[in-house]
């Protein structure tokens, strides 16, 4: 399917569109020179001093398929682009070469992994069904729960708070979100470990006072207690399964109870119930069945809508409150789905998602500082999206435009800004700050690092990439892109990139996204100030930068003002928001209209993020689906 | 359809069971019950079978930029002969060479198989010009899967275009024991916050080209192969009650879970429905895996010690990496973690559980610390394995550097070849009746992305296996000048050894006969 025009995007805005007209030249202009390879493929960038040098960008799939002339680049999601990434770490995106300054290094890397396997495109629409003209969006193919889901669930059902499926099951994988259903793979290792993930849980929490009293209806009156063990085979099930439990299921179950009698124990046949439960494929994936009406759409079932709810709002399946609310018909109308939705915001569980949701979006989901000043940076960033959002709720763009951060006396110390009064709170960043917001934060500044110092190549992805949702195109791949471009022995870093933006057949794609780390360059891989390169007092860093067609800037500041500005960001974060709802990787020509329409809608809301996640789950889109071929 | 498995359709005991009213009865195990899946009767029909493994290391051989013979350490450049891999000269007479030193007392018993290489083009990027069993002009992604299936790739992606020789292998033996394969993992992470594996921790692929994912816990390893066995006349009483117990509760479990398939299927899309049924039919095998366990017999077969519980998961590297490389973060005790995978793969082969392995000890271009591999091998260097071939840290790079991670790679190798060899079967040895690969993920030479670079890891030239046992006439012990031949056509030997009946993987045919004599 073609990728839908540019006119499609919201109208009126004037400058944004200039400006995406603009980054589309230049992709195009950049993309011209490939060679029809499209894969992307990282360079890396070589840091002089260490001689570590580390392979930079690289593309993806989707820069990919933006490849030479085949189609008309589109504003695309970012993590697109960019987070499919790499490996070499950062970003990865695009491929980008950073100019480096060890002459000894050179890595390309490429890699692309994260490319899609296929088009989604329309992948799960049946034939014949036009999810654009549906304007809902299209769901990846059933999303199994992952493994941060699967712990949270089991805290939620159960009370268990040891994150056990950290410990049984293998790592997700991140593109940049953790739940890109096209990316889970069925194996035997998989049920391998949910057996014993399963068997674990089970035998912990069944004789477990405290589990007891949270989820056993009754008392038992012996070993064998059958109407006991339905009344708990009711609960449970219905609780794990996320759907009416009838007597024939319950009754499915009842053979279980042969094992307490075996044992003279009724508490086995639970553990073996909850292992049951756990295992369970029903459990396990969100399926969404719907009621069919005759359309081309299905309407969600009350437990399906409710299970949609959980995981977005609370990465969690939906507890018995939500059931009962669910069951009651309590979802059914867009303004009860409201008023819910405004209910699970306040609970803490939808802060923890949303902190989640930023770390990976942004890339700090891991810091790679000591374990005090990873926390410090964390609580920061937490303090910052918890006021924006939840206890001071404001325009959502205050995110990159705060003029007062949360510090302790130590981090203050780390920044070399005012202590705050007391242990820890809020302070106001130097009438002569160039800080604001998240960007300039400790969390987001330590994201995307190369060995030893910062890449500006790899900070200018990210903005590109993950804050205005643009590609960035692979490098061509004739380019030695394992080394520094020339010869590249300029002692300072700032000449290094310069030299290396100035290189015809990397100028045009550098020039997308470097100038913009060049304006984050004053700040080190650990958020500290500096103004010249570390160690070297000769080596002057300006912190002067660029935001390709939107102008030049100094600092997290002004940048944040510019993108602000650009129109462009609060569209972006609409389109990183859905790709993390939807369980995609990327956003598609299918779910263009319905993300215009929900970008749209962040508008009328002033910007209010929480009014906005409100109104998502109100929507029509978010209580159907599009019909899957074969359904 | 996305399933792989077929299933032989056989009487279950547990239905005859429940057919009988749930009236347990003690009925005698008949042979057409088992439908191929028992071990005994297995062992019985072939005295020595023979065993397919690779061991694969996600690392370089050379170091960029850097002659084979030149490196930089303790920050001292100079040029010295003896670390690259390939030894220098050809026949059984070669000298060992720094990564191949954990192998010494082995050298009867493996060949080295140098100057392989894999076809590319040398004048067009373009991906309609990568020829058969080619690699795509980017490195690591690009040469992936000529490496393991023989299908020239088309993109960057780490994605097999065909079924990886070990599944080959299996396809055609299955039944003949428990479980099809053996698909283990040493790293267990990826050690970077911001990207992903995205594929490359994936060396074996099913016969519809899907990746199949590892295992990478030891301890669940352990559990899922013998954890369904019978402990033994060894076991006291209440570890053989423990046993029967769970034995019958796993399955009745499974029994509830499945049992209720084809109404979860029941009015799903079709996308929908194939990831749940390759669900279920997981479900059922692991059913057959469990049923199918009796006693493990006798002889050197035993159940082996149960590992405690697995080394923890060491934190992600800095980004892309960074001065706290020094420290721990980026490992999680890889190299024990590797040695309890390869018991447990000599174990399964001993009691003939399975007959086919992949260990992969790192993923494709990995980024795991170094520097406790390279300390341990007595030259500690700052950087993760992936920088090690590429830039080393400022005091240590080049070839030196590079071998010294090898050969902890190798080590490995070594100690799972001496553990077949100490293992007596029939008239000699569990390695008499194996083909072991290791399998390093590139060459060094002439780079693929630019088709000019000379001196780089990131070719698919100058690339070497080891193949070691005598499995199917296997004639292992030396250095064999493989010019020409593609990687695969190593695989190949190693796989009809073991029993394969083919002549090709992928698009690549013909194997080097050279390695039977």
């Amino acid at each position: 399917m073609e990728p839908r025009s540019l006119s499609c995007r919201r109208a009126g805005n004037a400058l944004g569109l200039s400006a995406l007209a603009l980054n589309a030249a230049l992709l195009l202009a950049c993309s011209s020179g490939l060679s029809a390879s499209d894969d992307g493929k990282s360079h890396r960038e070589p840091s002089a001093d260490t001689d570590a040098g580390e392979s930079e960008a690289r593309s993806d799939g989707t820069a990919a398929n933006e490849s030479p002339g085949s189609k008309t680049p589109r504003p695309v999601n970012g993590s697109t682009s960019q987070d499919a990434t790499d490996t070499d770490g950062a970003l990865g995106q695009g491929g980008a070469a950073d100019p480096g300054n060890d002459p000894d290094s050179t890595d390309p890397d490429s890699t692309d992994p994260d490319a899609p396997d296929s088009p989604q495109t329309g992948v799960n629409a049946a034939p014949g069904v036009d999810p654009v003209a549906l304007g809902m969006g299209v769901r990846a193919v059933v999303p199994r729960l992952t493994r941060t889901e699967l712990s949270n669930a089991l805290e939620d059902l159960l009370g268990d708070t040891s994150n056990a499926p950290t410990t049984f099951l293998a790592e997700d994988e991140y593109s940049p979100y953790d739940n890109d259903s096209a990316r889970q793979t069925v194996s035997s290792s998989l049920v391998d470990s949910l057996q014993l993930l399963a068997e674990d849980v089970g035998a912990r929490l069944a004789h477990d006072d405290a589990a007891q009293t949270r989820f056993m209806p009754c008392e038992p009156s012996g070993a064998t207690d059958a109407d006991c063990f339905a009344q708990v085979t009711q609960k449970l099930a219905r609780l794990f399964l996320r759907r009416p439990i009838s007597d024939e299921d319950v009754s499915a179950y009842a053979s279980l109870l042969d094992y307490a009698e075996e044992k003279q124990d009724f508490y086995t046949a639970v553990e073996l119930l909850l292992s049951a439960l756990i295992q369970d494929p029903e459990f396990l994936y969100r399926i969404e069945r719907g009621t069919d009406d005759g359309s081309a759409t299905l309407t969600l079932t009350a437990e399906e809508l409710a299970t949609r709810m959980s995981i977005l709002l609370w990465g969690s399946v939906p507890d018995q409150n939500l059931l009962e609310l669910a069951d009651n018909g309590g979802l059914s109308q867009a303004s009860d789905r409201q008023a819910t939705a405004q209910q699970m915001f306040a609970d803490d569980r939808a802060k923890q998602q949303l902190y989640r949701f930023h770390a990976m979006w942004l890339g700090y989901r891991t810091l790679p500082h000591d374990a005090t000043l990873n926390a410090e940076f964390q609580s920061e960033t937490e303090h910052l999206i918890e006021r924006v959002v939840f206890s001071e709720p404001s325009n959502y763009l205050d995110l990159f435009q705060s003029a007062e951060t949360y510090l302790t006396p130590s981090l203050a110390q780390h920044y070399g800004l005012p202590a705050p009064s007391g242990d820890a709170g809020w302070v106001s960043y130097p009438e002569d700050s160039e800080r604001a917001g998240i960007l300039g934060q400790g969390s987001v500044l330590s994201a995307f690092a190369k060995f030893q110092d910062t890449s500006p190549t790899q900070r200018g992805i990210l903005v590109r990439t993950r804050l205005l949702c643009l590609p960035v195109a692979p490098p061509p791949p004739t380019v030695n892109v394992d080394k520094a471009p020339g010869e590249n022995t300029a002692d300072c870093k700032v000449e290094r990139y310069r030299a290396h933006r100035e290189q015809s057949g990397c100028s045009d794609c550098h020039n997308q996204f470097e100038p913009i780390g060049m304006g984050l360059e004053r700040y080190d891989r650990a958020g500290v100030y500096r103004e010249h390169d570390d160690g070297k007092p000769d080596c002057a860093i300006d912190g002067k930068g660029t935001l390709p067609a939107y102008g030049d800037f100094t600092g997290p500041k002004e940048l944040a003002a510019l993108l602000v500005g650009s129109g462009t960001l609060d569209d972006c974060v609409v389109r990183q928001y859905l790709q993390f709802a939807l369980s995609k990787t990327q956003l598609d020509d299918g779910d263009e209209v319905y993300a215009q329409s929900m970008i749209d809608d962040l508008a009328t809301r002033d910007g209010h993020f929480d009014q906005w996640v409100y109104d998502l789950v109100a929507s029509d889109a978010f209580a159907k689906r599009v019909r899957q071929e074969g359904q | 359809m996305n399933k792989k498995r077929v299933t032989p359709v056989r009487l279950s005991r547990r239905v005859l069971l429940r057919g009988a009213g749930g009236v347990v009865l003690g009925l005698p195990l008949l042979e057409c019950m088992l439908g191929g899946r028992n071990v005994r009767s297995a062992r019985a029909q072939t005295a020595s079978p023979q065993r397919y493994g690779i061991v694969f290391a996600g690392q370089a051989i050379g170091g960029d930029d850097w002659a084979t013979n030149s490196q930089r350490i303790n920050g001292e450049v100079y040029e010295e002969d003896g670390h690259f891999i390939v030894p220098a000269t050809f026949g059984a007479d070669y000298a060992i060479t720094t990564p191949l030193e954990p192998l010494s007392d082995l050298k009867a018993d493996f060949s080295v198989l140098s100057n392989l290489s894999m076809p590319y083009s040398k004048t067009s990027t373009d991906p309609g010009d990568v020829p058969a069993g080619g690699a795509y002009r980017d490195f690591h992604g690009g040469a992936s899967s000529p490496l393991l299936c023989g299908v020239r790739s088309q993109s960057a992606d780490f994605r097999c275009g065909g079924t990886t020789s070990d599944q080959a292998l299996a396809a055609q033996i299955r039944g003949q024991t428990l479980i099809d394969s053996l698909v283990l993992r040493a790293q267990p992470s990826w050690y970077l916050a911001d990207s992903s594996y995205s594929g490359r921790q994936y060396i074996s692929y099913d016969e519809n080209a899907e990746p199949i994912e590892a295992q990478v816990s030891p301890l669940i390893a352990y559990q899922s192969l013998f954890g369904n066995f019978d402990p033994g006349t060894q076991a006291d009483s209440e570890a053989q009650a423990l046993h029967d117990f769970r034995h019958r509760s796993r399955l009745s479990i499974l029994d509830l879970i499945g049992d209720k398939r084809d109404r979860v299927l029941t009015g799903l899309g079709k996308a929908d429905r194939e990831r749940l049924e390759r669900h279920y039919d997981e479900l059922r095998d692991l059913e057959q895996r469990i049923d199918g366990a009796m006693d493990l017999g006798g002889g050197q077969c035993a159940l082996p010690p149960a590992p405690g519980d697995d080394p923890a998961i060491g934190g992600d590297n800095a980004g892309s990496g960074s001065d706290t490389i020094a420290t721990n973060t980026g490992y999680s005790e890889e190299g024990a973690r590797t040695r309890l995978l390869l018991d447990l793969v000599h174990m399964a082969w001993v009691c003939d559980l399975s007959r086919v392995a992949t260990v992969q000890i790192t993923v494709f271009q990995s980024h795991m610390n170094a520097l406790p591999i390279s300390t341990e091998m007595g030259l500690p260097i700052r950087a993760d394995l992936h920088e090690v071939g590429h830039n080393g840290d400022v005091d240590n790079k080049g070839q030196l550097a590079v071998s010294t991670c090898l050969k902890w790679h190798a080590g490995h190798y070594a100690y799972f070849l001496d553990k077949l060899k100490n293992t007596p079967e029939g008239e000699g040895t569990l390695l008499d009746n194996s083909a072991v690969v290791f399998m390093p993920e590139g060459g060094h030479g002439t780079q693929l992305n630019d088709a000019e670079s000379q001196n780089q890891t990131h070719s698919v030239e100058q690339m070497v296996l080891l193949v070691a046992g005598r499995a199917g006439g296997l004639a292992p012990g030396r250095h064999i000048d493989a010019s020409g031949y593609h990687p695969v056509q190593g695989l190949l030997a190693a796989m009809q050894a073991a029993g394969y009946s083919g002549d090709s993987l992928g698009e690549v045919t013909g194997a080097i006969a050279e390695l039977f004599g």
